[in-house]
């Protein structure tokens, strides 16, 4: 006999009476056999009768193992009867109710854990009641600290990359003898003014998934993902939906992979429809510079309202859709594993922001750098027949020409200019690139400006005098927090040169509404589809059918959006 | 237990977590993840969640649609689920 060592159970289990008589006629008719092989013919019983392939097959083998095989399946179909279910969970269950019952017996918890700090909390940041307020607030807070403590850092990499970083960049070139040249409008206009435009970001992107870092650590977004789940299901919603809505707050690439947490394929289908719906971090620059030029004093509060508005449309739209043209069964049900609190370490929120801002500089050296240059090559050959290339009014440039063909789509939207259709349209490639094409196009128009000579050493202690002055602006940022505005009251915030051109330029092709034309791009941004990438994954995902109807679905509701905003604004006086 | 536990699932129409699913049956939390956790592997349930999660985590930086480092915020901890698969 080669029957594996069984191991000899220090307890008899009891599985109730109709299986344990199942289970001692099969033991008698083993030991009556002689398959026991040393080890426990109980055992052996209760493998056979809830059909472990491996114990059949070895007993199978004996001589008359065949027997008590075939006996060991009758008794299986009979329990099955008995109880409508298979015999191997039903015995898993008796085996989980006897663990259950010997750790409620055994297990003395100390009084404190009854009611921990974990199930505390939980119970007024999970209810019914608080658990929505408590997620919109955490959302607001995260993007308040994001907005008000990073702005001093934002302005100083801006002023660091438009002042020392051009210099010496126009210095060099001038060394090498290519100073006045294309190469030098390439390096500086192009290059520089594109991917400086959105490095400056930097600071904003680093404070915001500083807090997400927290926020994730300490165990809170998976109470929010909870909290979020129940509201959809009310709504009628697969709760499961807001999880890909969640992850879609980083980026919607990875969201559309995570809809396959959706066991149905309809319920997939409605969730990735919304998923481009929610604001990812790429959005973020062109909220921050549009709420900056025109909503300086509550900036952080607009970025919010762009935020909750995308979650809105979402659902709203997820509600028009599920209960039309994705009509279907209501979604399984299903239990959530929430972690427990804890204090988040400084090891992993540091890890959370490395990645995700080292990862937003690679984007930056990388598609960026070639858009940029892209642009600056479409923005330097002449298309009018007027100039020469690198040497041409800038409207007079191959993308102004094209970009003039769209402009008048955007013109009942407040923003039909070629600057900014421009920039829609280069903003397919990435959300970010909206804000490096604005840099470059109003840079372009900008450019003879005279630039101070280079210092080495004067700039470096500019730059470090800098950076300590925006660590003190910080400092003293951080009680706007909570409403408490310790900076100087003559402290109004310069604006820079990009903010300048965009506020004229909105301003003036509005007919002098240009807050309310900022609005209505900064929701065409919201809406309209997130980038190359995401409609890449989509298409992987789920077929060029919905790819498409969700270019066209979300490029029609940017307008509309759009649209009612502005117009809607004029009505009522606004802006 | 497992009706018991798909009894108490359907009633609650819609998510629960698993302390609260633990209280409403009488069991312990981690003997009732076990019991679930035996139920995902006879195809009773599924978590799934997982292999969808590292997908999004395998979409690599934002804007890149390649394997890489996890640059997506919210991925890294997100609740297990378990739910109920729907007989076809």
């Amino acid at each position: 006999m080669n029957l594996p060592e069984t191991p000899r159970l220090p307890f008899r289990l009891d599985y109730g009476s109709e299986i344990e008589a199942e289970i001692e006629a099969l033991q008698r008719a083993l030991v009556a056999a002689g398959i026991v092989a040393g080890g426990s013919p109980r055992w052996l019983a209760v493998k056979l009768v809830e059909g472990d392939t491996k114990v059949l097959q070895n007993v199978a083998r004996q001589q008359g193992g065949l027997a008590l095989v075939n006996q060991a399946r009758i008794a299986s179909s009979r329990l099955v009867g008995i109880f409508g279910d298979e015999v191997d969970t039903l015995l898993a269950d008796r085996r989980y109710g006897w663990i259950n019952a010997l750790v409620q017996q055994a297990v003395v918890r100390p009084v404190a854990s009854v009611g921990s700090i974990s199930d505390r909390v939980d119970r007024i940041v999970t209810s019914r009641l608080f658990g929505i307020p408590i997620f919109l607030f955490a959302m607001w807070a995260t993007l308040k600290i994001t907005v008000d403590v990073s702005a001093p850092y934002l302005d100083w990499v801006s002023a660091v990359i438009s002042g020392p970083i051009t210099n010496w960049a126009s210095a060099l070139l001038a060394v090498i003898g290519l100073g006045g040249t294309w190469v030098e409008s390439l390096l500086v206009d192009g290059v520089i003014a594109g991917v400086g435009g959105v490095l400056v970001f930097v600071p904003v992107l680093m404070a915001l998934y500083l807090v997400l870092g927290i926020l994730e650590d300490s165990g809170y977004m998976a109470r929010a993902a909870f909290v979020m789940d129940r509201l959809m299901n009310a709504l009628g919603l697969h709760g499961k939906s807001f999880l890909p809505m969640l992850v879609g707050f980083g980026c919607t690439v990875p969201a559309f992979y995570a809809t396959r947490t959706l066991e149905n394929q309809k319920d997939r289908i409605l969730t990735a429809l919304l998923v481009p719906f929610i604001s990812c971090g790429a959005r973020l620059p062109v909220y921050l510079l549009f709420a900056a030029v025109f909503f300086p004093a509550n900036s952080g509060s607009v970025v919010f309202g762009l935020y909750l508005l995308g979650i809105l449309t979402a659902i709203g739209l997820g509600l028009l859709l599920k209960h039309t043209a994705f009509k279907g069964k209501q979604p399984s049900p299903f239990v959530m594993e929430l972690p427990p609190y804890h204090l988040p370490s400084f090891k992993s929120i540091w890890f959370h922001v490395r990645e995700h801002t080292s990862g937003f500089l690679r984007k930056a050296g990388g598609i960026i750098v070639v858009v940029s240059v892209l642009l600056w090559f479409a923005m330097a050959i002449p298309a009018t027949g007027e100039g020469a290339f690198a040497d041409t009014p800038v409207e007079n440039s191959l993308f102004a020409q094209v970009s003039m063909f769209s402009a008048p789509v955007f013109e009942p939207l407040g923003f039909g200019s070629w600057e900014a259709s421009g920039a829609l349209f280069s903003g397919f490639v990435a959300k970010e690139v909206v804000v490096s094409t604005l840099a470059q196009v109003y840079d372009v128009a900008a450019a003879g400006d005279a630039a101070p000579a280079p210092a080495l050493v004067v700039d470096a202690l500019a730059i470090g005098q800098g950076f300590a002055d925006a660590t003190v602006e910080t400092v003293k940022a951080l009680p706007l927090i909570v409403g408490v505005d310790l900076r100087a009251a003559d402290n109004e915030k310069p604006q820079t040169d990009l903010m300048v051109a965009i506020q004229g330029g909105f301003g003036t092709i509005s007919g002098g509404h240009g807050a309310l034309a900022g609005l209505a791009f900064m929701v065409f941004v919201l809406i309209y589809t997130p980038c190359m990438a995401a409609v890449s994954a989509e298409r992987q995902e789920f077929g060029n059918g919905i790819m498409w109807a969700s270019i066209l679905g979300q490029t029609a509701l940017a307008w509309l959006m759009a649209f009612t905003i502005f117009q809607g604004g004029l009505i009522l006086g606004l802006g | 237990m497992y009706s018991q536990v798909m009894r108490e699932l359907q009633a609650a129409q819609g998510t629960l977590r698993l302390e609260d699913l633990a209280a409403r049956v009488n069991a312990e939390p981690s003997a009732l993840k076990g019991m679930l956790e035996f139920w995902v592997r006879k195809g009773r349930m599924r978590t799934g969640d997982g292999d969808a999660m590292d997908a999004a985590a395998c979409a690599g930086a934002c804007g890149q649609a390649c394997p890489g480092v996890t640059q997506c915020v919210f991925v890294a901890k997100m609740p297990t689920m378990f739910s109920v698969v729907s007989k076809k």
